[in-house]
């Protein structure tokens, strides 16, 4: 029987190095096919001069050699080194399972608060942003969330409308 | 300096210190916001206050840098690596004051430096042309992606990926809008800062949310004594704030981002010299000490520039163009001659200000560290919000958030797969400079990529970037080999 520290330490069967030089190469792939609508040259009253289209499209055929030759150089390591499996590095980072859902929603939460913060205005997305976040991250006392966000909200509210003239959004909803 | 001045220079440093602690908000964001009040001073007053805000700035996003690893400009990223690994030992303290006495002995040099060197380098500044710039810059970039370790190839795939990055917008040759995908707020491309903001700060919260670690507790029992470098420290740091000041200043007289490429330069020195490199990115105070000294003595570079030829090299020397200018004043060749009044004053000012900014904050070191007591599930919704309006603040767009937002995940990824953050952020602000100047010169060329070959200075350091990373990897093998065999034959091996 194998025990879950062995199952960690075998060798992975796909590299990280492979799995993100398959996305850079995709990446590289995408990046090349946008630029075809940008000219490599253009000419300016007979004068040939380099185009939009020059830079990109030598740095997505870099980008993807350079991708190529990471997958490469990442499956023949990993014929001969161990690589530590993913749950491992996980691990070795401090990265716990049960978190994994308050950091998804600390992320959605933010994404909300972009969505409605031109409608409600600055003021009570922020307050309602940090009284999520900080319920989120553990806090469970209302009056302790309350606080913390109203305090944090009025004083950045302050600092940046008042003393800054940072122009915050308002929100449409108070029009 | 009359009491008008110094009072502009206390005012600069404590303003640019509490906005420099915001990320997003950095030192030209906030010397633009002054610049009108500026009108109201004398043209030194207003210069000096600018200054002022510069280097407080400086150090204040070098504070967040070191306690929580959320750099507030770009000049204080290579700050992050060993900083953030200092507080994560206790050595705060230790961090901020390398940081402050850095700056002031940088500060020192400049102005040294600026009254020796500024007539004769405004004599061989005029022969930098293009196709020099565009050597100077990749040669930079590829030997600077090991900057912060990892592997070259990766490090070099996320300049690249920097580059790509700022191709996104207005073609500043043709003018063509390029990779908006129908968005109409990427027509002025993307920014660095959400980038930088996402990249370490979100990256940051997100890795912290997911891990729910909290700050070392110990910080609580430190004693005073212990918030500051100890013997060992102060030795090893001293002569990194000197090579990190040359090394400032000489590449702050490089066209572009200056300010940026210099604390990557000087990290990379001091690794190169230092006895245990393999300290670097663990807490060697060095990797705090020469950024910091560099990054305040590249001003001094780029103020030669100015000053002598009237030519601003950076945001930071365009906004004290515009100031110059608001109040009548041209620098150029004759400026020194003319004014020497607002010359004296000015470069008076960068020694008063660095000097203003260690007396103002070594007292305040002890408060600063006392950030880390706070909850983190406090502290990191304050974070949160801080980077989402700081960013916002940029530009009023609320795209730049979306782009903070993405790229903290996509930092985050990058943590998990091992790659580093600092070359795609030296990639994305270097890369107009580079597109710029590659464009420029092949209008020179007519299109032959050969003529960089028959320009000296180009040439060289067209054959330095090849043959570095080259010269670089043969060393690496040579030393694995020599390693195997010692291995193989049990025989000690000495570095």
């Amino acid at each position: 029987m194998i025990s879950p520290s062995e199952k960690n330490e075998r060798s992975s069967l796909v590299p990280r190095d492979a799995i993100s030089a398959v996305f850079f190469t995709l990446l590289g792939l995408f990046y090349y096919t946008s630029s075809w609508q940008y000219d490599l040259n253009i000419n300016v009253g007979g004068i040939e001069k380099p185009g939009p289209g020059l830079l990109p499209r030598g740095l997505a055929i870099a980008i993807v050699l350079c991708s190529l030759v990471i997958l490469i150089a990442s499956l023949l390591r990993s014929r001969n080194t161990k690589e530590k499996r993913f749950k491992a590095v996980c691990e070795d980072m401090g990265l716990q399972k049960q978190n994994l859902i308050p950091s998804i929603l600390v992320i959605l939460g933010i994404v909300v608060y972009l969505l409605l913060i031109n409608f409600t205005g600055y003021l009570l997305t922020s307050i309602a942003l940090i009284m999520f976040m900080s319920w989120v991250m553990g806090e469970r006392k209302w009056w302790a969330n309350g606080l913390l966000g109203l305090g944090s909200g009025l004083f950045t509210y302050w600092l940046f409308w008042m003393v800054m003239r940072v122009p915050l959004p308002m929100g449409t909803l108070w029009e | 300096m009359s009491v008008e001045n110094l009072l502009a220079v206390f005012i600069g440093a404590v303003l640019g210190t509490v906005v420099g602690v915001l990320p997003g908000l950095g030192p030209v964001s906030t010397m633009a916001i002054l610049l009108p009040i500026t009108l109201s001073m004398g043209p030194a007053a207003g210069l000096v206050l600018l200054t002022g805000v510069f280097y407080g700035a400086q150090y204040g996003g070098s504070t967040t840098s070191i306690l929580l690893r959320i750099p507030g400009e770009a000049t204080s990223v290579i700050t992050c690596l060993d900083g953030y690994e200092m507080t994560k030992q206790n050595r705060a303290g230790a961090a901020l004051t390398a940081a402050a006495i850095g700056s002031f002995i940088a500060g020192t040099i400049g102005f040294v430096a600026v009254t020796l060197f500024a007539l004769p380098v405004s004599r061989i500044a005029p022969k930098l042309g293009p196709p020099e710039l565009f050597a100077i810059s990749a040669c930079g970039l590829i030997v600077l992606s090991n900057t912060s370790g990892g592997a070259f190839l990766k490090n070099l795939l996320m300049i690249l990926i920097g580059i790509m990055l700022s191709t996104v917008g207005t073609d500043v040759i043709t003018g063509t809008i390029r990779f908006d995908y129908g968005f109409y707020e990427l027509s002025r491309g993307i920014e660095y800062v959400p980038v930088l903001i996402g990249l370490f700060g979100m990256a940051e919260i997100i890795q912290w949310t997911l891990s729910k670690k909290e700050q070392p507790s110990q910080v609580a029992k430190v004693r005073i004594c212990d918030l500051y470098p100890t013997r060992e420290d102060s030795r090893r740091m001293l002569p990194a704030m000197f090579r990190g000041s040359i090394v400032g200043f000489l590449v702050g007289l490089l066209p572009g981002p200056g300010a940026i490429l210099s604390t990557y330069a000087s990290y990379a020195l001091e690794k190169k010299l230092s006895r245990n490199p393999e300290e670097f990115g663990r807490g060697a105070i060095e990797g705090v000490a020469g950024p910091e000294s560099a990054n305040n003595s590249a001003l001094a570079g780029g103020l030669i520039m100015l000053l002598s030829l009237g030519l601003p090299f950076s945001g930071v020397t365009a906004l004290l163009l515009g100031a110059l200018t608001m109040h009548g004043i041209a620098p150029g060749p004759t400026f020194i001659a003319e004014r020497p009044e607002i010359f004296w004053v000015f470069i008076a000012s960068l020694y008063l200000g660095n000097f203003v900014m260690l007396i103002l904050n070594l007292p305040l070191v002890p408060l600063f560290v006392m950030i880390l007591r706070i909850p983190m599930n406090v502290l990191m919704p304050l974070i949160t919000l801080i980077c989402i309006i700081g960013t916002y603040s940029l530009s009023n767009q609320l795209i730049d958030v979306w782009i903070m937002l993405a790229m903290g995940v996509f930092g985050f990824l990058m943590r998990l797969f091992d790659f580093q953050a600092p070359p795609l952020v030296l990639g994305m602000v270097f890369g107009p400079l580079l597109e710029v100047s590659l464009g420029q010169s092949l209008i020179m060329f007519h299109n032959n990529i050969w003529g960089f070959w028959g320009r000296p200075i180009s040439g060289v350091f067209l054959g330095l970037a090849v043959l570095a990373p080259v010269i670089s990897e043969l060393v690496r093998f040579y030393w694995w080999r020599a390693r195997q065999s010692a291995i193989s034959n049990d025989q000690p091996l000495s570095n």
